[in-house]
C-alpha cells in the first residue's frame, strides 16, 4: 500500500522489512520484540502477525539473508550488504586477528571483536570460499615476538588506562636499580624489545623502559591530573650531508638554518638514553646543545668509549 | 517456504513481493549507480519476478529507500546510492585498536606485511567514509606520501635480488641514477629504506624510500653480479651488552671473561660503524686495525666537538 505524505509517496512494506533487518543488524533480536513489528494500528498482536512475520523471514532468506532463530532470538549471520575482500586483505585480517592477543583486556579489546564479527558477517561468498584457504594456508603467528611477556603486557596495558600513578623500580644503565614516580603513557613496540612509556614529571621526560627490565611496580592512589605535559627539549646541530638530508621526526621542529650550513632542531618527548643513542650516531656531525645535563651525558659515553681504548 | 521448496515458484502467500522488491533494488545499487534501464531489466529478468516496474512506482521504492536512512541521488541519468545504514561503521575505541596494531606489527614484521595492513584499513576508509580514522592512520603510517605502486614492485624486486637502476633524489648529488641489487625493504625511525648492494660502490648501501622517484630499469637476468668483498670486523661486546640482538651478519666466537667476542661481515664499514657506536661504552672494536683506528678517530672527533662548547 502506498501512502502520500506532502508529496512523497513510500510503502509501509519497505520500510518494515528494512526495520526488520535494522533490528537483527544492531542486536541479537529477542522474538517479543520483533513481533512487535507487526501489531495492528492498536499495537495488537493478533495470530496474523506471526504469519505476516513468517512472510518477511522467507523474503530475507530468498534474498540471501540469513537470519536463525534460537532460543526465542534471531541472529544475523549473513547481511544484505556484502564486501569483497581479496586473498591479501584477508591475510590482514588475520594479522588483526593475531595482534589483538596484545590488547589488554577492556572496551578496545571488546569492540575490535565485535568490529572483526560485523566485518565477517558482510564477506560475501567468494570472499568465505578465499578465507577457508587463507585460513589454512596463511597461519600468521606473532606470538613469537611478544608471548613471553603477555601477562606484563597486559597488566601494563592496564596501569595506561587507569593512569595511575606509578612507583616503579626498573634495572637501568650499569645494571642499577632505578626508582622513579611516573605516570604510565603507552606500550612501545621495538623490534622484539616491549617498552613501557612513562612520563617522569620530575625530570619532564619520557622514559622508555623496556618490560623486562621492570622490578616492581606499586599503583599509587594519585591520578594523573596534568592536563599537559611538558617534555623537556633537547636541542641539537646537524651539520655537513646530514644537515642537508636530516628528516625532521614528527615530535621535532627545525629551530635555525645556520650561515654555515648547520641546522639546529628542537626535539621533544623521545626517550632521552633513545636519542643518546641515535644521535650518537651520527657521529661528530652531531652536537647536542641542551639541556646540560643531556650534553654532560653525552660527553660521559664518548669519553667512556674512547676508555676501551686507552 | 515448504511449499517453495517443493514447486519453486514463488506466490503472495509465501513472501512480502513489495519487501523483496525494495531488497531487490537496494542490492542492485549497492553494487554501483544504475540506470533506470538496468533496473528494468533486472526485475524483468529476475527468476521470481519477470514484471516490469513502471517509472512511478520506482520513484516510490527510491523514495522508500530514502525513508530507511539511503541516502540516493540521480546523477548523469543513474540513481547513486551514496551511503546506506548497513555500512560498516568503525567506532572511535576500534579505530584505536586498529592503530595500536600497526603500531604492533610497524617494527616487528616486514615491510610487506605492514604494507598489506595498511592498504587494507585504507579500504576500510573508503567503504566507511571514516575520516577520523583516516587521520588517525596518516599520523603513524610509514607509507603517507610514498608511491605506493613503488612501493609494491620494490617488494617484488627485493624478494627476487633484482638487479634494479633507480633514479634517486640525493640530498648531496640531487637526482642521481644508481645502480642497486635490491635485497629488502626495511623500516628504520619510522622511515622506510631499501637495502641492497651498490653496483657504484660494491657494498652495502641503504636508501631512503621517499628519495627514489622511480625504477628505470630492471634486468630480470641478473648478469655481471658484482664481486663483493667482504670485510670481517672482530669486536667484544660486555656482559650487559649481552640482551642485545645480534644480526644475521654477527656471530658469536668467544666468550670471554668481559663479555663476548662477535665477528660480522660486512661490505659496508661506514654502516658498521655507525652499528658500533650505538652500543657506546659496551663494545670495543678489535681488529681489523684500519678500522680499529677509524673508530678510534671518530670518537676523538667527537669529543673535540664537545670540548670546543
Amino acid at each position: 500500500m502506498a501512502r502520500r505524505v506532502m508529496s512523497e509517496k513510500y510503502n509501509d512494506s519497505c520500510l518494515r522489512i528494512f526495520a526488520l533487518i535494522k533490528m537483527f543488524v544492531e542486536s541479537d533480536a529477542p522474538f517479543a520484540e520483533v513481533i512487535k513489528l507487526f501489531a495492528d494500528e492498536n499495537g495488537n498482536l493478533t495470530q496474523k502477525c506471526n504469519v505476516t512475520l513468517n512472510k518477511y523471514m522467507n523474503t530475507l532468506d530468498l534474498c540471501g539473508i540469513k537470519v536463525k532463530k534460537r532460543k526465542n532470538k534471531y541472529y544475523l549471520q549473513k547481511m544484505p550488504y556484502s564486501i569483497h575482500l581479496n586473498e591479501h586483505e584477508l591475510y590482514a585480517v588475520s594479522l588483526m586477528k593475531s595482534a589483538m592477543s596484545f590488547l589488554p583486556k577492556g572496551k578496545v579489546k571488546t569492540s575490535l571483536v565485535t568490529f572483526i564479527q560485523d566485518l565477517e558477517l558482510r564477506y560475501d561468498r567468494n570472499t568465505k570460499n578465499l578465507n577457508k584457504v587463507v585460513a589454512s594456508t596463511r597461519n600468521f603467528n606473532l606470538s613469537f615476538y611478544f608471548m613471553q611477556f603477555e601477562k606484563q603486557i597486559t597488566q601494563c596495558e592496564n596501569y595506561c588506562q587507569e593512569k595511575n600513578k606509578l612507583d616503579l623500580s626498573y634495572v637501568g644503565e650499569e645494571a642499577k636499580v632505578v626508582n622513579i614516580v611516573c605516570v604510565p603513557e603507552e606500550i612501545i613496540y621495538t623490534d622484539d624489545i616491549v617498552c613501557l612509556r612513562v612520563y617522569e614529571s620530575l625530570t619532564r621526560q619520557n622514559i622508555d623502559i623496556p618490560i623486562d627490565k621492570i622490578t616492581n611496580i606499586n599503583v599509587l592512589e594519585a591520578k594523573d591530573n596534568s592536563a599537559e605535559k611538558v617534555c623537556t627539549s633537547v636541542i641539537f646541530t646537524l651539520k655537513g650531508n646530514l644537515a642537508k638530508s636530516y628528516k625532521l621526526r614528527d615530535w621535532e621542529t627545525l629551530e635555525s638554518k645556520n650561515s654555515d650550513g648547520s641546522i639546529t632542531v628542537c626535539n621533544r618527548g623521545e626517550d632521552f638514553q633513545a636519542l643518546s643513542i641515535r644521535l650518537f650516531k651520527y657521529q661528530d656531525n652531531c652536537v647536542v646543545e641542551a639541556p646540560k645535563y643531556l650534553k654532560n651525558n653525552i660527553k660521559k659515553l664518548i669519553n667512556n668509549t674512547l676508555k676501551n681504548y686507552s | 517456504m515448504k511449499e517453495f521448496n517443493k514447486t519453486n515458484t514463488v506466490t503472495y502467500n509465501l513472501m512480502s513481493f513489495t519487501g523483496f522488491k525494495s531488497l531487490l533494488l537496494f542490492s542492485l545499487l549497492a553494487k554501483g549507480p544504475q540506470t533506470n534501464a538496468q533496473i528494468q531489466a533486472a526485475f524483468k529478468n529476475h527468476e521470481y519476478l519477470k514484471e516490469d516496474i513502471a517509472g512511478d512506482t520506482l520513484r516510490v521504492y527510491i523514495n522508500s529507500l530514502r525513508r530507511v536512512g539511503c541516502v540516493i541521488e540521480r546523477k548523469k541519468g543513474k540513481y547513486v546510492m551514496l551511503s546506506h545504514p548497513f555500512e560498516l561503521s568503525i567506532s572511535q575505541e576500534q579505530i584505536r585498536a586498529i592503530i595500536k596494531i600497526y603500531r604492533i606489527i610497524l617494527n616487528t614484521l616486514d615491510v610487506s606485511d605492514i604494507f598489506e595492513y595498511e592498504k587494507f584499513v585504507r579500504k576500510l576508509i573508503s567503504h566507511t567514509n571514516n575520516s577520523d580514522l583516516k587521520e588517525a592512520l596518516d599520523r603513524v603510517s610509514v607509507f603517507k606520501n610514498v608511491d605506493t605502486a613503488l612501493v609494491q614492485d620494490l617488494i617484488k624486486y627485493c624478494a627476487k635480488k633484482r638487479k634494479i637502476t633507480i633514479l634517486y633524489n640525493s640530498p648531496r648529488s640531487s637526482e642521481k641514477d644508481i645502480q642497486v641489487i635490491a635485497n629488502k625493504l626495511g623500516i628504520s625511525q619510522g622511515k622506510i629504506y631499501l637495502y641492497g648492494v651498490s653496483l657504484e660502490y660494491n657494498q652495502d648501501s641503504s636508501y631512503l624510500l621517499s628519495r627514489i622517484l622511480k625504477v628505470l630499469s630492471v634486468d630480470i637476468k641478473n648478469d655481471n653480479m658484482p664481486d663483493l668483498k667482504p670485510v670481517t670486523v672482530g669486536y667484544e661486546l660486555s656482559k650487559t651488552a649481552q640482551n642485545t640482538k645480534l644480526t644475521d651478519e654477527d656471530r658469536i666466537v668467544e666468550i670471554t671473561d668481559n663479555g663476548i667476542l662477535v665477528e660480522t661481515t660486512t661490505t659496508n664499514l661506514f654502516m658498521t660503524k655507525r652499528k658500533l657506536l650505538e652500543f657506546g661504552p659496551l663494545c670495543t672494536v678489535l681488529y681489523p686495525d684500519d678500522f680499529r683506528e677509524d673508530f678510534i678517530s671518530t670518537l676523538k672527533r667527537m669529543q673535540k666537538e664537545y670540548s670546543d662548547g
